[in-house]
């Protein structure tokens, strides 16, 4: 087996839990809408995992769902309960589970986000696509890096575009 | 690791991408969005890529209250200037940039700036999922073959 080949062997099997690195934003089903896009905004991220008191996995509302959801000449889902515009029960995958399940759930179902739950559907997380090729970039070092250097890029700190 | 680096060329489907004016407003650039099931939109200037717009702009602008989506020119609250690369550039070198950039889509040019598609981050998820699938790595499910619901992931 190629060292190219062990890397991605080890890179497939690590647990998803490993790789994540920032604190999901996490609301309650009865949260105004308004303020779960305040949220969202303010903390530059995509997703937020809806939970109930327990922090079990209700569901998850994401860029996706401002998108296709809430309607564009009706400003009355600002003040609406974010459980009337998420996805209910989501897909999603256990913390010990790997990365090569993951992107295979990711793929199949079109996702960017999984969230990521222990054995009682307790949300723990949540991976997003960016935490998967941070991973695969800062393991193929010679692959990604040996790169024409483009003077343009720099680090946003924002997800999107 | 040849069979990650492929040229993103390989992973355009060859259909146009979708494309606005910078004049055209913010609701009828959603509603595009929403009807050509796209989680992103070129705005081109002259036939040249000037700008993007994706569902996370759609975040940002749905949060504010200020302005009405129907009264807002596309080109006051799109991303100008997008990074774009070239259909013979190779894959890896896109995934490095969609890492530091925070890139969900970018913008596939000619040597012109004239767009030939957008390489979505779903494609790069494709790629390695397939490469881990090909190794035996992971869980592997067939696909019934389905259209994707493409808007650029969950």
């Amino acid at each position: 087996m190629s060292n190219a080949d062990q890397i991605f062997v080890e890179i497939s099997q690590t647990p998803v839990s490993k790789i994540v690195r920032r604190k999901p934003i996490e609301v309650f089903e009865n949260t105004c809408v308004q303020d779960v896009l305040d949220a969202l905004n303010r903390e530059h991220r995509g997703v937020a995992l809806v939970v109930d008191q327990e922090c079990r996995l209700l569901g998850i509302f994401t860029e996706r769902d401002v998108l296709l959801r809430l309607p564009l000449t009706d400003s009355g889902w600002r003040e609406a309960p974010v459980c009337d515009f998420m996805t209910h029960d989501p897909h999603s995958i256990r913390t010990n589970e790997t990365i090569g399940l993951a992107l295979n759930r990711m793929q199949e179902g079109a996702f960017r986000h999984l969230p990521i739950v222990d054995e009682e559907e307790r949300a723990i997380g949540v991976l997003s696509v960016r935490d998967i090729l941070d991973y695969v970039v800062d393991h193929f070092p010679s692959e990604f890096l040996n790169l024409p250097p483009s003077p343009n890029l720099e680090t946003t700190g924002e997800w999107g575009g | 690791m040849r069979e990650i680096q492929k040229k993103i060329r390989a992973f355009l489907d060859g259909k146009p991408p979708v494309t606005a004016a910078m004049s055209d407003t913010v609701a009828s650039v959603i509603n595009k969005m929403r009807d050509e099931h796209v989680g992103c939109v070129l705005i081109l200037d002259s036939e040249k890529v000037k700008g993007i717009f994706t569902d996370r702009d759609v975040l940002k602008f749905m949060a504010g209250k200020d302005a009405a989506a129907e009264d807002v020119a596309i080109s006051s609250v799109m991303t100008r200037d997008p990074e774009c690369l070239s259909a013979d550039d190779y894959i890896t070198y896109a995934i490095n940039m969609m890492s530091v950039g925070g890139f969900r889509n970018i913008p596939i040019v000619d040597a012109d700036g004239r767009p030939q598609g957008v390489l979505r981050v779903r494609k790069v998820v494709e790629h390695l999922s397939e490469l881990v699938s090909e190794k035996g790595l992971g869980e592997h499910s067939p696909t019934d073959g389905s259209e994707w619901f493409d808007v650029g992931g969950g």
